[in-house]
Formats: C-alpha cells, structure tokens, sequence
C-alpha cells in the first residue's frame, strides 16, 4: 500500500511538472485530468462524472471497494469538524494546486469551484495568461 | 374586494441560516485537532470551512427555501481562530436585523455552543440545529437548561412541525382583533366561558384587541351621508356607499350564481355581504385581522331584525379567505380558530359542541335544532347505532374552503337564518360528504391556562336542507368521557379544522406554558 501511494506520488509529481510547461489548453486540459486521476485514484472513465463530490465519492468507492451508490450514506464525518472524506479530497487537491501553479483560489473562491471543467477554466486561466504574458 | 388586511395564513416564518465555525492559525495536532500535511493549515480550515457554510445554506434553500410559510434570510457566517474568541463585532454580526429573525438555524463545526450561549444572553432567540453527532445533545441541553428555546430535527423532514408551530406563534403575536361589543367588552351574554381578562390574552398570547361599538358599526351600514349617523353626529363615518354597494351587488350575485342550491332572495343576499363588506372595510382602517361580534346581544337590540341581516355569512365569508371570524363574541373560541387555521392552512368552523353520545349502547342526544331534518336524523340516528364517543357541533356558519385555503370552494346552498323573514344568508355545506376526514379542534379555556384538544372522525352531517341554526358535523372522538369532561373544562364553542394538527396544537400548548388537556 506504502509503496503503491509513494508510486501514485511520484506519478501525480511528474504529471505536475508536465502542466507547468503546458502552453495549450487541450494539454492543460488533459494534464488536469490525468493529475486528478491520479489524485483520486479513478479510472478515465470516472472522469465524466466531472462534479468533484462525485468524483470523491467515486474516489472513496474505488479505494475501498464499496458500492458508489453507498458511499454517500457511509461517508460519514469521523472528525468533530463535519468534514466528509469527498469534501477532504477536493479541498486538498485544490491546496496542491494553488500552491504548485499559483492559481490563487481563496477560500471562498473554491466553493465555487465544483467541476472539473471548472477547475481546468482556473487552471487554463492563470497558466496560459502567465504565458501570454510572458511569465 | 380586496381589502389590504394583513391575513395571518400569508405571514412567514423568517429563518436565517447561521454557521459558526472555527479556523486554526497554527499547525498543530491534538486531542482535538486531527490531520497530516496540508490538512493541518489554516488555508485547509478556511476552504475547508466555507465548502460547509456553503453545503449548509445550499440545503437550508432546497429543504426550507421552498416552503411557502418560510422566508430563509441572508446567511451569516462566523469564522473564530482556535482561541474561541467570542467579540462584540461577531455577535452583532449574528445580530444584524434580529427583530425581524424569527429563527436561527444554527451549523456548528466543530465548538460553537459556547458562543451561541452568549449571543442568547443578549438576544434570547429561537434556535434550531439539525442532528450531527455530539453536537446536538450538547446544543439542546446546554440550552434549554439555560431557559432558551431551542429544537433540533432529526432531518429536514422534522422541521415542518417546529416551523408551522413557531408561525402560529408570530401569527397570533400579529393578530389584532376588532370586536364590536354591546354592553361588555369581555364577554357576551352568551359567551360567559370566554376569556375572563384580555389584558392576560394579550400578555400570553401576543393577540391584540380594538373594540369598537356596535350601534356605530350597524348605523355604517346605511347608505347615508356617513356624517349623519345617529351614533356619531357630524363625524364622517364608513357608510356604505355606492361605489361600495356595486360591489356588494357582485358579491352577492356570485355567491347565487355558484351555490348548488339557492333558497333566499338577492336582497337578503345583499343585507348579509353588506355587513361582511363593512367588517372588512373597518378592519382594513384599524389593522385589525380577526373579527368577533356579540350576535345575541345584537339581535336583542332588534336592529338586526330591522336591518335584515346576521352575521351568518359574515364570519363564513372572513374564515375562508384566512380572517379568523367568530360569533357570539367567543373570543376564546377565536383565538382556537386563529391557531387551528395556521396550523393547517384551512379555514375553521365553529359551533355549539357537545356529546351525542358518550358510550355506544346510549342514545343520540343532540340540540333539536339538529333534529328538523327529520329523516336525516333518523339516519345519522340509525348509522351511529353501535358508535360510542360521539360529538357534534353546529353553527351556520361553514364555508368553502374547510378542504384548505387552496383547495377549491366546495359545493354549497344558501338559505336564510331568519325563517320567518327569510334573511340573514347562510352557507349550507353538506358535512355528509366528508365521512371520513379527520379534524382537530381546540379551545382555550377562560383563564388562558388551559388548552383543550381533540381529535375526531366525522360520521355525519346536518343541515344543508334546513334552515336556521341547523347546520352541524358529527364526529367520533377516541373517548366520549375525555372529550366531555375536557369540553367542560374549557367551555362551549370548540373550533375545528380539518386535517390532523392534533400534535402541533400540543407543541403549541406546551411551548405557550399552557396546560394541555388532551383527548388523543
């Protein structure tokens, strides 16, 4: 299990290096998706679930073998703070990102922010701007 | 006509949705601070805490926001660091508009009791949570212990009752009554069993009262110069005038031109609306919303008998576009309607109540009013042979929208209270075609002390071919004996809506620091 997160890690950490070159937005659009791939441990075809507290449902039925329609009632906080496992993913997918691409997403920004198509927009957004701009 | 009355069935319960959160400015772990990584900063708990807000007042519009007595106000947020500041700019945050916050529905992640508890000690407001975890028990004990009201729902599907309940309050605290007295302006000569002292009504109940006399409100009732009344020499009064009796003359063409059955003349129709027309007409001058008149104490005057009107069609008209109306100045039995009817949206009918039968092997003793219909006496007679716990009510005062406020008008015959003149208009409703439905009723008893409430069946009806005070509902109770030593309790009239309130009355009660006698 160990060895298989360091190897996701690693993974994610090359796809991260990719986008940071990408100059496209067909490339950006599909390194985003590959790294939450990798992130969320999901299949291509998860992907056109698009809505991040679908996406991290299906994440968490994935890892655990659980039914997907399950998940949502098994999701159950087991912190006194409410946070959902779902909700924990997107949250730190989003701190990863801002803090490797310097997207800029505020608190209340990320609320906002509930697709991947969503996210990609963001993405393509600052990284493609900066380029033009020549940053 | 359309009167701009503030009607009780249109006030909203204004709800704000409220979350109180907490934030860490340092990295850290501890018995109450979970996490590895990223999970440990304060841009963590800051997305992290607006994805709940948002989660939060997203469910509070789709579960509340589309309830029709609910108004959800503009969210608040409140972010505390770990050191569970509780500052004057937080609680006045929390308590922008408060007068108008009928509600606060509460989202705590993870402590925020604590500042709750401060915001009650100044502003002592309903509170409300939904079920997660350890926070509820804490929430409601931590509250109630402490005197303040406080609820929470397992789900959303339990907040409809709290809801509907804590809006019967407001509306009754909004309920300004214009009552026409003759001679006393607490009771009537026939309604000794209500309220003893208004001033308690009003301390208890919120209900307001504006008393005007009834020589004055029939003298309006002529087409004269409003100057001229005998009442009120050289004041310029609310006659009725033309441009009102044109509309009157509709009304009450409508009102023939769609009953089933029509055994009265359009003059005596007329007579009737007129005085309807009027009560509504002063009420929208003096804010009033409720209506209650003394109609034995008036006819003994004879002036209703000279104007050929009573005020039959009068409260039926009221009730069933959502203005509590009651007759006989019971305004005990007013106050039961203005809480029944905001309970189920529908309009109420009140009546003579008492117990046909107590056991099952007794006869059916009713009013003999009840019994001019002779063959359909027989029948109830006949029908209820085996039934024990039998109770009636009649008064000529039903309506179209027992079924609800949204409901279409039921069918109907008019015919006059006055059988020798033949006016006073009634609405005739046939009780018959609703065997079956469940109704609540209630009463307040003298004091204000005490509420009575009942669930019953209906079984039958009387009276839509007859005349005079014959109209009247049968219904079976649960226990004969408790009903009728509850309704000994508490007095005569007792109000009924149909639909089951039964529960909600109770909370009611409970939460008004009213004994509830209950016949379940």
């Amino acid at each position: 299990m160990k060895r298989e997160i360091s190897a996701a890690e690693e993974q994610a950490g090359n796809v991260m290096d990719q986008l940071k070159c990408a100059s496209a937005r067909g490339d950006v659009k599909r390194l985003v998706r590959e790294y939450v791939k990798i992130r969320f441990s999901l299949e291509d075809e998860d992907l056109d679930l698009n809505y991040f507290n679908a996406l991290g449902q299906m994440s968490i039925a994935r890892t655990t073998g659980m039914d997907p329609a399950e998940v949502l009632v098994a999701d159950l906080s087991v912190r006194c703070d409410g946070a959902s496992s779902s909700m924990t993913k997107k949250i730190l997918l989003l701190i990863a990102m801002n803090r490797e691409l310097h997207l800029g997403i505020s608190p209340e920004e990320s609320v906002e922010i509930t697709t991947l198509d969503a996210l990609i927009d963001r993405v393509c957004g600052v990284l493609l701007d900066c380029k033009a701009r020549g940053y | 006509m359309d009167f701009n009355i503030k009607k009780g069935k249109d006030i909203k319960l204004n709800v704000r949705p409220v979350t109180v959160c907490v934030y860490h400015e340092y990295v850290f772990e501890g018995p109450c601070r979970f996490g590895t990584g990223d999970q440990l900063t304060k841009e963590y708990d800051l997305m992290h805490a607006n994805e709940l807000h948002h989660a939060f007042v997203e469910g509070v519009k789709e579960n509340l926001g589309t309830i029709d007595y609910v108004n959800v106000l503009d969210p608040v947020f409140i972010m505390r660091d770990e050191s569970f500041p509780v500052k004057d700019e937080m609680l006045a945050e929390m308590a922008k508009d408060v007068d108008d916050v009928d509600l606060y529905l509460v989202n705590i992640f993870p402590f925020g009791v604590d500042f709750l508890l401060e915001f009650q000690k100044r502003y002592n407001k309903p509170m409300a949570l939904l079920h997660f975890g350890s926070n509820d028990a804490i929430f409601m004990s931590a509250l109630r212990a402490r005197g303040y009201e406080a609820y929470c729902w397992y789900t959303y599907a339990d907040a409809p009752r709290t809801l509907k309940v804590l809006r019967a309050r407001k509306v009754m605290k909004n309920t300004r009554i214009l009552a026409l007295p003759r001679a006393n302006s607490t009771i009537s000569v026939s309604a000794c069993d209500s309220f003893l002292d208004h001033n308690e009504v009003t301390n208890r109940l919120g209900i307001e009262f504006r008393y005007y006399n009834m020589h004055e409100f029939l003298d309006q009732t002529q087409m004269v110069d409003p100057s001229s009344n005998p009442t009120l020499p050289g004041r310029k009064m609310d006659n009725i005038n033309e441009e009102d009796a044109k509309e009157i003359t509709a009304i009450a063409k409508k009102l023939m031109d769609d009953a089933e059955i029509v055994d009265i003349d359009e003059q005596a129709v007329f007579n009737s609306v007129k005085a309807n027309y009027l009560a509504q007409k002063l009420m929208a001058k003096l804010d009033c919303n409720a209506f209650t008149a003394p109609c034995p104490d008036m006819c003994a005057t004879r002036r209703l008998n000279q104007e050929q009107f009573t005020l039959c069609l009068n409260h039926s008209l009221n009730n069933e576009c959502g203005i509590c109306s009651a007759c006989e100045y019971d305004i005990s039995a007013l106050a039961a309607m203005i809480l029944l009817s905001n309970l189920s949206f529908s309009a109420p009918y009140m009546g003579n109540t008492s117990l046909a039968k107590m056991n099952a092997e007794d006869k059916v003793v009713t009013s003999p009013l009840l019994k001019k219909d002779k063959d359909g006496f027989e029948r109830i007679t006949e029908n209820l042979g085996e039934v024990g716990g039998i109770g009636y009510t009649f008064h000529a005062t039903p309506n179209r929208k027992l079924k609800g406020f949204d409901a279409d008008e039921s069918v109907y015959a008019l015919r006059p209270f006055a059988m020798g003149g033949r006016w006073g208009a009634t609405i005739r409703y046939d009780f018959n075609q609703d065997i079956g439905q469940t109704v609540t009723m209630c009463r307040f008893d003298p004091t204000c002390s005490k509420l009575f409430v009942a669930r019953g069946e209906i079984v039958a009806g009387a009276g839509y071919t007859t005349e005079n005070c014959t109209e009247g509902v049968f219904y079976k109770v649960s226990d004969g004996k408790k009903f009728f030593e509850g309704a000994l309790q508490v007095g005569n009239h007792i109000p009924l809506v149909y639909g089951d309130v039964y529960d909600m009355v109770v909370d009611f009660g409970k939460l008004m620091g009213l004994e509830v006698i209950e016949c379940a």
